[in-house]
């Protein structure tokens, strides 16, 4: 054998024993990669991979097996040298020693010596017979064969326990790609509604069929966008069968995620619920357009946030968004629907519905989806109203005297305008919507109000007792029918004889008096009573009390019935009464009913107040009786004078139209005037007649006018007033006009005696009322003056006393108890006089705030001694008029600015009294005053200890003398001079108790006239006597903001502590309400009109003449003027139409006085407005205070 | 190392000196003078922490007050003096003190001239809006409070320098005064003369010192005597 051959035949043998090693290689490989399945499969078994996890298992698996084929291949392709060949055999085969290497490098080597040349001569003998299988490890080939047997049965060994889901698992592990599930023991068969979309808002229920092991439980879990996951355990498997698990969502207002588990069922797959919005409205726009004949403007509403204001007989145009499509919109109103249409997109609708009647209306949208809305328009229809009439007079059932016209004054009013106006007249009894006959008409042409006063000019029949007329109004509504009116009451006027009328009227009269009596007596009864149980007021019964309380309240009653008697039977006391019904009469009933309840220390004083009231009614009372009569009797000469006056009139009125037909040729007089001269004839015997039954009802009170009535019926008579007119009204028929000339001018003359001579009385009797005020008041004057001097005389005699060094105790005492007594009833009675109210002139105010007023404290240690100091220490200074100051108030130079000033360590005692000048001094233009800087200094200490006689002793007197500005230094203390700078400082005193002008800051609490010009700062403590606090000027504006502790602010009616005009509540101020007088202005005019309408009223007031609406009309003209100045239209506007109403009213008050007529029904408007008292309604411990409350309101009225 | 004779004795000496140091310390402790340049020798001005120009306030009276007020280098022996001339009401105040509530204090001072001014303490709070800081400026300060003044007039001052001292607030406190003075948070020396005729104020040595004890004497009501009668 050659080298050569050998060395292939080692190759092969290299060959054979790397295929031996790849087999092992393989076998391990594929035993390894078993394993891992094995391994996964059973890990999935339990963990149940998801994807990503299977995906990385299935890597690693196909990781193994790829390392296992390059761990084979290796093997494989490994290629051994001859020589490593050879090792290996030669150390397989010990027996070859090394020959097989030695021969291999011998005959490698070609020069080799000749023993290498003899030794591979001599070759390898032993190579034949070799037996190279032999070199195989088959020991490593068995157990590579065992080992990758046994991973084989261990994959398949989990199959015979587990079956299908060991295939399962193995299939999950080799192939990630397939979608097979890994086996459970239970299904989820089914979840609803999956993935779904939802309307926002909505319920919503999640349904799962799970079938599987029993016991197993199924949960929810739930996921929302806008909170954390929450898990809901739902139950647990009942049974093989499929098995329903639910959950309701009630509201559904987010997207969310849900999934159901159940028992071991893989993989529950998450479904998402989203959400959509319901159908909605995002705009709804009307637009609303009047119909012409309104004269509204167009309007735009946003008709979901707002009301909509539609007149009657508008077009609303209606556009609305909406957040989705579509596919229906109509306005639903009852049952009938009108659909609206798409606009330019199919969220935007619109629409116009004419809008006639007031049905409510909705908008009902359906979109494509199903959707629906529903919006209810908030629509507020102004109907056109029917005109709405006011009769103005007559009030009541006016009764007319003969020959007096009926006389209506109305007020028709419509929102839109009126059409037509008439005055129908109609019988007493006819329906409502009957029609009269038309006896007066107005075209209304579209105003929208028209007051008349219309008197009835016709001719009625003497034997009429009645006549009855109703107004009738159209407006100019195109929407109504025909028969579209506003209709007024029946206004009936009673006509009966002069004779009937008169005898209504005593009858009437005898009653009020009669009542008046009642109550009078009622009252002395009651005020004995009282007195009585005043004097026993320990051992008085409660139930006596309640009764006189009782007794009270009935005289209140009877009271009010009296006041509103139309015939005014309380004449010109009636405001007095109605003033005393409305303040001591409600007051006394809760004192007495509240007494036995009150305090054992309060009684005494309570029933001394009750005692005063009653005292007080009792003389109103009294006087009104008086009264009562005069105003009967005058009343009744008004009457005549009137009717005296209508006759004259009317046959002046016969006579020119007899002497125009005089003039005419051959004109005859026609039937009308021949009638009303026989009237007139008619007039007389009646004006004759009332004369005398007037006389006789008269005498009683008043025997002159009773012997001057006699005499004018004599005089009538005698002269034959009555034949004259017969006379013409013959002539008249018989032949030419001219004829009855004569007689009908000797007629008028003779009337026109008469009513000279009537006058002449009346006046005379004025004269003698006015004396006797006067003279009444000289004896006021007279007896206040006789007070002040025994009190000055009382206090000389007290100060006698204490001046003597043997002080007799008993005199004193006594003599101090008469002073109380007569000191309690010179207040009583001097506080009714607002005295040196004259010497104040009314002052300008400026409405300049100084915004800050800062307190600065100062220690002061008093004086010693001056505690002590007596009414003897005061000294007192008089000052005479001083003119240099009048120049100076009337001009304000610029501003002294203040200096240091400090607090006095004694107290006042010097009393300043100076000359005051005349108001007609002053200066016209008032008080000049400076600008305010923007913060003051107050200046403050404790209060100076004082002798309270001293203190009142040294109280200076009232002072007009000021100056606008002054330089303030040293001590602070009151002077002789006030001051407009608003400088001066509250110091460590009292405020003398009198009334002071000038403008100052917050002070100390006392009485003040003048301006507050601190805007806001501290009331400290003060004079603690103060009846009112008032400004003179009830419209200036402002509002202090008071600080004090424990103060009063007693000021009301305006100024600067309360704001507003103060008209009828609070306090007008210390003299008249002060208003623009600036001629030519609005508010001039209106305050000129005011004035006018309070001294008519005052006039109809002295003449017995009812004229409450005057004074209403003042009242409301004040507002309008008040509404002027604040720019209020509305309110000016409404305060005119009422006050043109109100002196409609008067006027018809006037006229009903002239002629006689009166009505038979009480007067509505005179008690209207009390606000009705309920303290006697109040448990006893409330009583005083909701007295108080009553009190107020009915104060305002 | 021999020390000298004399270091020896010095060692004794410091020795027995140091318990006497601290002794000296608490015995003698001199009240602090709480008025800024009261000798009016300030080497930043001379009267360096003294108001007296109140053009700030608006008020025509003091718009000229600073022109009638220097430092008179001597007067009397007295060396560097505020001077006041007065030829209209003139007034001069020390620098804003912050207040300790609850204390009592003492002013002292010399005064020499021909006029009688009134002396006393003035009481601030802060303006509202003005928010605090140290040392301000009267015109950010609001007046609220003026120690007694009667007895602070100081009449007879033509025989040279006089000594006068004063102090606040009173012993017995009104409610009133209580309630004003809890707001008080500065004090100054507030010198000002107003009636008499034209004349020259000397000023020099203000001290104001605070006193140990707070008043503790109960609140005292006003009342009003009764009537004799």
């Amino acid at each position: 054998m050659n080298v050569h051959a050998l060395r292939r035949q080692l190759q092969a043998a290299g060959r054979r024993i790397a295929g031996w090693q790849a087999r092992v290689n393989l076998c391990l490989g594929l035993a390894a990669v078993l394993l891992g399945v094995w391994l996964f499969s059973l890990l999935d078994l339990c963990l149940r991979y998801g994807r990503i996890s299977r995906v990385a298992v299935w890597l690693v698996v196909m990781g193994l097996l790829g390392a296992a084929a390059w761990w084979t291949a290796r093997a494989l392709g490994r290629h051994f040298g001859a020589q490593a060949v050879a090792a290996m055999i030669e150390k397989a085969f010990p027996q070859l020693d090394n020959r097989l290497i030695n021969y291999l490098q011998f005959a490698a080597d070609p020069d080799a010596d000749a023993f290498k040349q003899a030794y591979v001569s001599h070759g390898v003998p032993e190579w034949q017979g070799l037996n190279l299988g032999a070199m195989r490890d088959r020991r490593l080939h068995r157990r590579a064969l065992l080992a990758l047997a046994g991973a084989l049965a261990l994959c398949l060994l989990p199959g015979a326990f587990l079956g299908q889901a060991w295939a399962i698992a193995v299939w999950r592990v080799v192939n990630p790609f397939t979608d097979t599930r890994p086996a459970t023991l239970t299904h989820i068969l089914s979840v609803t509604p999956g993935d779904a979309t939802v309307l926002q808002g909505s319920p919503l229920v999640l349904t799962c069929t799970v079938q599987g092991r029993r016991g197993h439980p199924v949960h929810l879990d739930l996921d929302p966008a806008d909170r954390e996951p929450t898990t809901y355990a739902l139950g647990r498997i009942a049974g093989s069968d499929p098995q329903t698990f639910t959950y309701r969502l009630p509201r559904v207002n987010t997207g969310a995620r849900y999934r159901f588990r159940a028992g071991d069922a893989a993989f529950p797959a998450w479904y998402r619920v989203d959400t959509r919005p319901p159908l909605a409205f995002v705009g709804l726009d009307a637009a609303v357009a009047p119909p012409g004949y309104t004269r509204l403007k167009p309007g735009r509403f946003d008709a979901l946030t707002q009301d909509v204001v539609v007149p009657q007989g508008s077009e609303l145009d209606l556009q609305a968004r909406f957040n989705l499509p579509l596919q229906a919109l109509a306005l639903v109103r009852g049952k009938a629907e009108q659909p609206l249409a798409q606009g330019e997109a199919p969220t935007a609708w619109r629409g116009k519905l004419p809008m006639t009647d007031e049905t409510p209306a909705r908008l009902v949208a359906a979109a494509a989806n199903g959707d629906r809305a529903e919006q209810a328009l908030r629509l507020t229809f102004l109907p056109d109203r029917l005109p709405e009439i006011q009769v103005l007079a007559p009030e009541g059932r006016p009764v007319l005297t003969a020959g007096a016209a009926p006389l209506i004054a109305f007020t028709v009013s419509d929102d839109y305008g009126l059409q037509e106006v008439a005055i129908e007249q109609v019988s007493g009894d006819s329906a409502a919507e009957a029609d009269g006959r038309v006896v007066q008409r107005w075209e209304g042409g579209g105003a929208g109000e028209l007051t008349q006063t219309w008197t009835d000019e016709e001719a009625h029949s003497r034997t009429n007792s009645m006549l009855a007329y109703r107004i009738v109004a159209r407006d100019n509504c195109p929407f109504g029918d025909a028969s579209r009116a506003a209709r007024s009451a029946v206004i009936v006027f009673a006509t009966p004889t002069a004779k009937q009328v008169s005898q209504q009227r005593n009858e009437l009269e005898k009653a009020a008096h009669v009542a008046l009596a009642q109550v009078i007596e009622l009252q002395q009864r009651n005020l004995n009573k009282t007195r009585a149980l005043q004097e026993n007021l320990e051992a008085a019964p409660a139930a006596q009390w309640q009764e006189a309380a009782q007794c009270q309240e009935r005289i209140r009653g009877m009271t009010k019935t009296l006041l509103a008697n139309p015939l005014n039977p309380l004449g010109n006391l009636t405001a007095s009464v109605k003033k005393v019904y409305l303040g001591e009469m409600a007051d006394v009933i809760p004192v007495l009913g509240g007494l036995p309840d009150a305090a054992a220390a309060e009684r005494a004083g309570r029933a001394e107040r009750a005692v005063g009231m009653e005292e007080k009614i009792l003389r109103q009372l009294t006087l009104a009786d008086v009264a009562s009569a005069k105003s009967g009797i005058q009343q009744r000469v008004s009457a005549l004078a009137g009717m005296l006056g209508r006759m004259i009139r009317e046959e002046d009125t016969v006579r020119k139209q007899t002497q125009s037909l005089a003039e005419q040729l051959n004109a005859r007089a026609g039937k009308p005037l021949i009638e009303r001269q026989d009237n007139l004839a008619l007039d007389v015997t009646d004006f004759v007649s009332l004369c005398r039954s007037e006389s006789s009802a008269a005498t009683a009170g008043d025997e002159k006018l009773a012997a001057l009535l006699l005499a004018l019926a004599d005089q009538c008579e005698q002269q034959k007033v009555r034949g004259d007119m017969m006379m013409a009204s013959e002539k008249l028929e018989q032949g030419p006009p001219a004829a009855a000339v004569p007689h009908e001018s000797e007629a008028l003359r003779k009337l026109q005696e008469l009513l000279a001579r009537l006058d002449e009385i009346q006046a005379q009797e004025k004269r003698e009322q006015e004396e006797a005020l006067l003279e009444a008041l000289e004896e006021a004057k007279k007896r206040i003056a006789k007070l002040e001097d025994i009190q000055r005389k009382a206090l000389e005699s007290m100060d006698a006393v204490a001046d003597q060094k043997d002080k007799n105790n008993k005199e004193t005492d006594k003599l101090e108890e008469e002073y109380e007594e007569l000191e309690k009833n010179l207040k009583e009675a001097m506080l009714q006089i607002p005295t040196d109210l004259n010497v104040f002139m009314e002052l300008n105010v400026a409405n300049d705030l100084v915004e800050d007023v800062f307190t600065v404290f100062e220690e002061i240690r008093q004086a010693p001694g001056s505690e002590n100091m007596g009414a003897g220490d005061v000294t007192e200074r008089a000052l005479a008029k001083r003119e240099e100051y009048l120049a100076g108030m009337q001009e304000a130079r610029e501003r002294i600015d203040a200096l240091e000033q400090w607090l006095a360590d004694k107290p006042d005692s010097m009393k300043i009294t100076a000359e005051p000048f005349d108001k007609e001094e002053m200066p016209k233009a008032g008080m000049a005053l400076g600008a305010l800087t923007t913060e003051a200094e107050d200046l403050i200490g404790d209060l100076l200890q004082k002798n309270e006689e001293m203190a009142e002793q040294a109280d200076d007197g009232a002072i007009n003398t000021g100056v606008p500005d002054t330089l303030a230094n040293a001590e602070v203390k009151e002077g002789d001079v006030s001051s407009f700078a608003a400088q001066g400082k509250s110091g460590n005193e009292t405020p003398d108790h009198k009334e002071q002008d000038g403008r100052s800051n917050v002070g100390r609490q006392g009485m003040a006239d003048g301006e507050t010009a601190a805007g806001s700062g501290t009331i400290s403590e003060g004079d603690k006597n103060i009846e009112a606090r008032r400004t003179q000027e009830p419209t200036q504006s402002g509002q202090v903001d008071v600080e004090g502790e424990d103060v009063q602010t007693k000021a009301t009616g305006g100024g600067k502590l309360g704001t507003g005009k103060a008209d009828e509540a609070g306090m007008a101020g210390g003299v008249e309400r002060m208003d623009s007088m600036e001629a030519g202005s609005a508010e001039g005019l209106e305050a000129l009109m005011a004035q006018q309408a309070d001294a008519l009223y005052a006039k109809a007031s002295m003449q017995n003449v009812r004229a409450d609406a005057l004074k209403n009309a003042a009242h409301h003209i004040r507002q309008s003027a008040d509404a002027i100045a604040r720019g209020n239209i509305a309110q000016l506007k409404e305060h005119r139409k009422m006050a043109l109403a109100a002196l409609k009213k008067a006027k018809a008050q006037m006229d009903e006085a002239a002629t006689g007529s009166f009505n038979l029904e009480p007067n509505p408007s005179m008690l209207d407005d009390v606000v009705e008292g309920g303290p006697e309604l109040a448990p006893a411990k409330y009583r005083d205070q909701v007295a108080e409350y009553y009190k107020a309101l009915s104060s305002g009225l | 190392m021999k020390l000298p004779n004399c270091t020896w004795f010095l060692l004794v000496l410091l020795a027995a000196a140091a318990p006497a140091a601290p002794v000296r310390r608490l015995g003698a402790a001199e009240p602090s003078n709480l008025c800024y340049n009261g000798s009016f020798d300030s080497t930043n001005a001379p009267l360096d922490g003294w108001t007296t120009d109140y053009t700030w306030q608006g008020n025509s009276h003091y718009m000229g007050n600073h022109t009638r007020i220097s430092q008179q280098p001597e007067h009397a022996g007295h060396k560097r003096v505020l001077h006041m001339a007065v030829s209209a009401e003139t007034k001069v105040e020390s620098r804003a003190i912050p207040i300790e509530l609850g204390s009592r204090y003492r002013c002292e001072l010399e005064l020499a001239g021909n006029v009688d001014p009134h002396i006393y303490f003035t009481g601030y709070k802060w303006e509202p809006g003005v928010h605090p800081y140290a040392n301000p400026h009267l015109g950010d300060l609001r007046r609220i409070y003026k120690s007694e003044f009667r007895n602070h007039k100081v009449s007879g001052l033509s025989g040279g320098w006089r000594r006068v001292s004063f102090e606040f607030p009173l012993e017995n406190l009104s409610e009133l005064a209580m309630k004003s003075l809890k707001e008080v948070r500065f004090v100054t020396v507030f010198i000002i003369a107003v009636d008499g005729s034209a004349g020259d104020l000397f000023v020099d040595n203000v001290k104001v010192t605070k006193l140990s004890a707070p008043p503790a004497a109960p609140a005292r009501k006003t009342t009003r005597k009764e009537s004799s009668r």
